[in-house]
């Protein structure tokens, strides 16, 4: 070959090769254009906006009791839903989860502040005024607690050398036992507590993953392995437990620990979140949102608008309101109210960085970290989260037990 | 000058396009390292990002070293040299190509799970 030819040869793989980027972007964005996302015109105008308060830093929604006292997180732990009435409920530790009982005792996972003389992590308990009722050292990483209805707290912590446990404190301040679980997880999973009080727990065993069953009294009941690291687990009105899988699996198991189905949603999505709605529907935030029968088949999935332009995805945790309306935030600061049989009900856009974060208050009231909306519905009473059988409300809520209802109570 | 070339040199070209690949990725950080201040995020950042983009897209980066040498060698009249460092220019950019498109192809195919 002519050494001419062969500059040319080269000069054109070159630039070729320079090129292939973009050539291969502009073939995937032609590709997602064609693909149809669920950008109708929604069925209803978007409720008015209000700016999310702002404390020393954007307080983060994080529990509400069933008095309707809404909690936020910010520097210092703070509560009120007044948007120019929050007062600062616990001034001395910074607050990482939280919990309220029925009673309104307000349980804290929290941490010594920056520069205190102590370096300590603590599991305290407050009166709804605020007044400490108890304080015990904890180990440095911990899960938002679970509360029973009797006031008994479930968590699985670890300390920094290792080996997860799970720990039952009882209303008292008391423990009551701890089980080793052996693991070494440093965000540890929230146990799950059933109607009949089981407790359901990931072991946090990277290698042998698995979810326990155990009784208030500590007793272990059944062990079922899990395909890998969860990030939630839910319990459904019927007792089946949901558990949340980051490699975009959803799996559910009955009371007994048999599993009766496997959902894979296609996408690795590492906060996706799992709701259910009073008649078993899961709602599984895994990339899309896909509403899931009792038997694990998909009923319908919702694509934000905003997926294949901007690999936009749901990575949050659903909330499901009383009139059976979805409400979920997409990773690029979209948020949907979406219909039972999967319709946009409205949605709306935010130019806010912050993370995403949902919480709705038994009134209507929808919470993020950008903006406060009045909805028409508030927090579903049966179901995952509701004020009764909870979890995850925004990361923490009055109880963590599944399926109980205000009739069961 | 006479151009010369051989088997011999052709593979001496070849040779020095392959030992002379690293330098595209010392040539990079050179510029990064000229034009951050020590010890900040912007310098580490771009320091592992041009690591981690040299052997995403080394069919480019060799453009830093080979078209110069080839445009330095060839008026000495090494025109093996100059063909040896050429063909692995074109065999680097062409399989930089082919990794990218497998690449794009494979995630597609959820075998490497990054698609969602």
């Amino acid at each position: 070959m002519r050494l001419r030819t062969l500059f040319a040869l080269y000069l054109i793989s070159t630039a070729a090769a320079i090129g292939s980027p973009f050539a291969i972007q502009k073939v995937e964005m032609a590709r997602r254009r064609m693909i149809p996302v669920n950008s109708e015109a929604p069925l209803e105008p978007a409720p008015a906006q209000l700016e999310a308060p702002r404390g020393e830093f954007r307080p983060i929604p994080a529990c509400q009791a069933p008095d309707g006292v809404e909690y936020y997180k910010d520097y210092h732990f703070s509560s009120g839903s007044d948007i120019n009435d929050r007062r600062t409920f616990v001034p001395d530790i910074n607050v990482q989860f939280c919990a309220v009982s029925k009673d309104g005792t307000v349980y804290l996972v929290g941490s010594s502040l920056v520069g205190a003389s102590d370096n300590q992590s603590w599991f305290r308990a407050y009166t709804r005024a605020g007044q400490l009722k108890w304080s015990m050292p904890r180990d440095e990483y911990c899960s938002p607690p679970a509360l029973s209805r009797d006031g008994t707290a479930y968590f699985i912590s670890m300390p920094r050398t290792g080996n997860t446990a799970l720990t039952s404190v009882d209303a008292a301040g008391q423990v009551r036992w701890t089980l080793a679980t052996g693991g070494f997880d440093w965000n540890p999973v929230p146990p799950a507590i059933g109607p009949d009080g089981t407790v359901y727990a990931y072991t946090g065993v990277r290698s042998a993953p698995e979810i326990i069953a155990v009784t208030a009294q500590g007793k272990k009941l059944w062990n079922t392995s899990v395909l890998a690291k969860v990030s939630q687990i839910v319990v459904s009105p019927d007792g089946t437990i949901v558990v949340n899988v980051p490699s975009g699996h959803a799996l559910a198991f009955d009371p007994q620990g048999h599993e009766l189905w496997r959902f894979y949603s296609g996408a690795r999505v590492i906060n996706g979140g799992i709701a259910v709605a009073a008649d078993g529907t899961v709602y599984f935030a895994a990339g899309f949102l896909f509403a899931l029968d009792k038997k694990g088949a998909t009923k319908w999935t919702y694509k934000s608008e905003r997926t294949y332009t901007t690999n936009d995805y749901f990575d949050g945790s659903p909330v499901v309101a009383d009139d059976g309306t979805i409400y979920v935030d997409s990773y690029y600061h979209l948020l949907y109210a979406v219909t039972p049989d999967g319709r946009k009900k409205w949605g709306v856009s935010s130019t806010s960085t912050s993370l995403p974060g949902l919480m709705l208050s038994n009134d209507g009231g929808l919470r993020t970290e950008w903006a406060w909306f009045a909805v028409s519905s508030g927090l579903a009473t049966h179901g995952w989260p509701s004020p009764n059988g909870d979890a995850g409300n925004r990361r923490c809520q009055e109880t963590n037990e599944g399926g109980a209802t205000k009739e069961a109570q | 000058m006479k151009s010369t070339s051989s088997p011999l040199q052709i593979g001496m070209g070849v040779l020095l396009g392959i030992v002379l690949q690293p330098l595209s990725l010392l040539i990079v950080e050179g510029l990064i390292v000229a034009t951050t201040r020590a010890g900040t995020e912007q310098r580490g950042w771009g320091l592992m990002g041009a690591t981690l983009g040299y052997f995403a897209y080394f069919g480019m980066a060799q453009v830093l070293t080979i078209l110069p040498a080839a445009l330095l060698l060839l008026p000495t009249g090494k025109r093996g040299v100059v063909r040896g460092l050429l063909a692995v220019g074109t065999f680097l950019a062409l399989a930089n190509i082919v990794l990218l498109v497998f690449l794009y192809l494979a995630n597609h195919a959820g075998i490497l799970g990054f698609d969602r």
